[in-house]
């Protein structure tokens, strides 16, 4: 599915635009940096999918 | 956090009934019972009784909070900090769970060639943006999509009453005792007790609302609704294809139907799961953010909004490596599930009504004291 890697990446960008970056200019140090966190732990864990990496559940296996 | 929402009883009530019925309207219920899994819904809805009740006392004990605030309150702020973790990481993992339910439904049934990604994306912009517009706006699409709902299952029922063999159900209850009990306990911890997620919602329940009606209605009607979708799958299906199907509903009403008038009517239990997903994904991630939100002191839950539906748009694909994983991983879901749905709320109704009584009897020393200066005076 690395076709649909690029759309996720597009997602990704316009969420970081539109959601991200005004709270990035706001200032508020532990919001900027969970996001950011989140953010990137999803989009990793996405791509990995996305270019067939069998990633391990963290629940149930 | 943004106390000023508040979700009047009908909502609250329709909420609970969508998340109820949530992707085990479906699955159909408790399937792998066969022909006596109505037995085990019953058992299940009878065994979460007790338990929402619970629910719904610590929300009467702490009203106006919600059950991350309930925690700190009660056992301090760092093992409530350690149950609100538990609470966020479950409710990431029952989101998870349920948005692979769902795209793996739509990816085997109908979209073969679409990336499985892609599905799940759309859906989550969908639950973000509802999560986002606050708990009012939930209750009220719970609201609209619920009498959807209802229409719907009725109308299956009434459009494939020709093909339903009410002998499947002969002879009741031939099976080993386990074989009922187990699948009880599955649908008692999916979805019943999994209504743990709103004492995180209904801290913004109206004061004049009762949460014990809430809960009752909303699990009772659920329940209900899951009861006679089971009836149905199972007087059409029969014993054998009941065990075998994944998505037994889906089966049923794709073999169904009036002929020359309707035909392939399983559209309709498509738009069944979308409506209850929606409603149970949102409530999931409605609970993450606020928890997420209370555990780094964010006023606004709302900003973690966008960051939840990234965690599961990333754990969603890897909940389980196959659709038919899902299925077999439900067996063992009791065993995350169970500390959560009944360990910790016992704990906190324990301590909330021990604290609550010394409260009180504190109360009541003072006035005698005050009563007996009266007296002396």
């Amino acid at each position: 599915m690395p076709e649909a890697a690029i759309i996720i990446v597009m997602v990704y960008a316009l969420v970081f635009f539109i959601d991200y970056l005004p709270l990035l200019r706001s200032q508020k140090t532990k919001e900027v940096w969970l996001y950011g966190c989140m953010m990137l732990i999803s989009l990793i864990l996405v791509l990995l999918v996305c270019f067939g990496v069998d990633v391990p559940s963290p629940f149930l296996y | 956090m943004v106390q000023n929402e508040t979700i009047g009883h009908k909502h609250a009530t329709a909420l609970i009934i969508m998340f109820t019925l949530g992707s085990s309207l479906i699955m159909g219920g408790a399937s792998i019972a066969g022909k006596d899994g109505w037995i085990s819904i019953l058992l299940a809805i009878a065994a979460s009784i007790p338990l929402v009740m619970i629910y719904a006392r610590i929300l009467s004990l702490h009203r106006g909070n919600c059950i991350f605030e309930i925690t700190e309150i009660l056992f301090g702020t760092v093992a409530g900090t350690v149950m609100n973790v538990i609470l966020v990481v479950y409710s990431l993992f029952l989101g998870s769970l349920v948005i692979r339910n769902f795209s793996d439904f739509v990816t085997v049934s109908m979209l073969q060639r679409t990336p499985q990604v892609i599905v799940i994306l759309l859906y989550l912009i969908v639950v973000a943006y509802l999560v986002k517009s606050g708990i009012k706006t939930m209750g009220k699409w719970g609201i609209i999509t619920f009498g959807i709902i209802l229409f719907i299952v009725f109308l299956t029922i009434i459009i494939s009453f020709h093909d339903m063999v009410f002998s499947h159900f002969l002879p009741v209850a031939d099976k080993p005792i386990m074989d009922i009990i187990t699948p009880a306990v599955d649908q008692f911890t999916y979805p019943y007790a999994e209504t743990i997620l709103f004492l995180s919602a209904f801290g913004a329940l109206k004061k004049e609302d009762s949460p014990y009606k809430t809960y009752l209605r909303g699990v009772l009607i659920g329940g209900g609704i899951l009861l006679v979708a089971f009836l149905r799958n199972a007087a059409i299906l029969g014993d054998p294809t009941l065990l075998n199907s994944y998505y037994p509903s889906f089966m049923t009403t794709r073999i169904s139907g009036v002929q020359d008038i309707s035909e392939r009517i399983e559209s309709l239990v498509i738009i069944n799961l979308f409506f209850t997903g929606i409603v149970k994904v949102s409530i999931c991630m409605f609970t993450m953010a606020k928890g997420l939100a209370h555990i780094f002191r964010i006023y606004d839950y709302k900003k973690l909004v966008m960051p939840c539906a990234m965690m599961l748009f990333g754990m969603s694909p890897i909940v389980s490596p196959t659709p038919m994983d899902v299925f077999s991983s439900m067996t063992k879901y009791k065993y995350y599930a169970i500390p959560v749905q009944i360990v910790i709320p016992l704990l906190i109704w324990i301590t909330a009504e021990i604290k609550t009584r010394k409260q009180k009897g504190g109360d009541g020393s003072e006035k005698k004291e005050r009563r007996q200066k009266v007296v002396a005076n």
